[in-house]
């Protein structure tokens, strides 16, 4: 299971989604791409699934934008922003 | 008979044992908010857990106590009373200054509010509230607002509330010597605050107001006046060094909740002026017709 970190606050600002790590104290602005990607992961839980919806919803190439979608991820993961929890 | 003063101040109707140096209570003044000052023995709290220098304070459910060793010790009780207790042959002075600029700012925390260091002013298109760090202007540019046809909201604290309504503060402007005298002219003795700056009052607004616009003001080493708009990211980031912020109180994702609830929707401009060669005059007026024009970003 994918979830956002207990400390991190989201909300919307201007079309942008901002996070609030309240642990950092380190702020994070997503662009509407990565607040679509965002969704999906907390929506859905399971990286597969957000990437299946997130396929369906942008008509690009899939390759591509599935590594778009692998590298954003990633750094989601990196920032520790996210956190993968057994179920 | 102890003689009572009767002030406002942050939308409060304050009742108080201490002459205070805030606006006195005019005629026809309505306020549900009722705030009682008097001096009463306060017990100590030994070990109150946080500290500001030497200034501590703690917190429970129904109070907050703060001790200024120097000055009083203050207790606020709810959101109606604040009890002091001077240091014994402390000047009366140095009881109201922490009382003004520190205990009546944290009776603020009792509502859900967002307290910014600031100066606001309104006229009938709403409020404008500058931000910056110390010295970048920002009672200087609501003096020179008030040329224009705004009036006065707050002066150093500016409460917002949840509807985004910019409350009245101490709509009493203090100025450093050089900016009175650009202003006001001579300075009036009568006028100083005992530390550095002069009060002046210029066109006083008791009444909240809607917010309009947040001006953050910056100086760089750039040849002219530069403002652009901030959105998402950076518009949080801009506001949030300038929010009240005080540890042990404020929740800071409470308040990060509450900015980006309450001023997702308000414009908000980063005005960057040159160090040297500026006009407080020709600035403000050229920040004021940028937001009155609804621009996005515009260079001198």
């Amino acid at each position: 299971m994918v979830r956002l970190k207990k400390a991190v606050l989201a909300s919307e600002v201007d079309g942008e989604k901002v996070l609030l790590d309240a642990e950092t104290g380190v702020y994070f602005g997503l662009n509407e791409t990565g607040s679509r990607i965002l969704d999906f992961l907390i929506e859905e839980g399971v990286e597969e699934a957000a990437l299946t919806r997130f396929l369906e919803e942008f008509d690009a190439p899939p390759e591509r934008t599935r590594e778009d979608f692998l590298l954003f991820v990633s750094r989601l993961r990196e920032k520790k922003l996210i956190l993968d929890e057994a179920e | 008979m102890i003689r009572m003063y009767a002030y406002c101040a942050f939308g409060m109707d304050i009742r108080s044992v201490f002459p205070l140096t805030v606006l006195e209570r005019p005629e026809g003044y309505a306020s549900e908010w009722m705030v009682e000052i008097s001096e009463e023995s306060v017990a100590l709290i030994p070990d109150l857990p946080w500290k500001i220098g030497r200034i501590s304070y703690g917190s429970g459910l129904q109070w907050i106590q703060v001790e200024v060793p120097w000055a009083a010790r203050y207790r606020i009780e709810d959101d109606s009373r604040i009890l002091v207790e001077p240091v014994p042959g402390v000047a009366p002075g140095q009881v109201t200054v922490y009382l003004e600029g520190l205990v009546l700012p944290i009776m603020l925390r009792h509502h859900p509010l967002l307290v910014f260091h600031g100066s606001a002013v309104r006229n009938e298109g709403g409020a404008i509230v500058f931000l910056g760090t110390q010295g970048s202007g920002k009672s200087t540019a609501a003096a020179v607002a008030t040329g224009f046809g705004y009036r006065v909201l707050c002066d150093d604290i500016v409460p917002i509330s949840a509807s985004a309504m910019v409350l009245p503060g101490i709509p009493r402007l203090k100025l450093l010597p050089d900016a009175y005298g650009q202003i006001m002219g001579v300075p009036d003795p009568r006028a100083f605050d005992g530390v550095d700056k002069y009060r002046a009052d210029l066109g006083v607004e008791l009444s909240p107001s809607k917010i309009g616009a947040v001006v953050i003001l910056e100086s760089s080493g750039i040849g002219a006046l530069h403002l652009e708009l901030l959105l998402g990211r950076e518009k949080i980031k801009g506001l949030l060094p300038h929010l009240c912020s005080i540890e042990g109180i404020d929740d800071p994702k409470g308040q990060f909740s509450r900015l980006t609830g309450y001023l997702g929707k308000t414009p908000v401009f980063k005005a960057v002026r040159p160090v040297e060669g500026w006009s407080a005059q020709t600035n403000v007026e050229q920040i004021l017709a940028f937001i009155e024009g609804g621009q996005k970003s515009w260079c001198d």
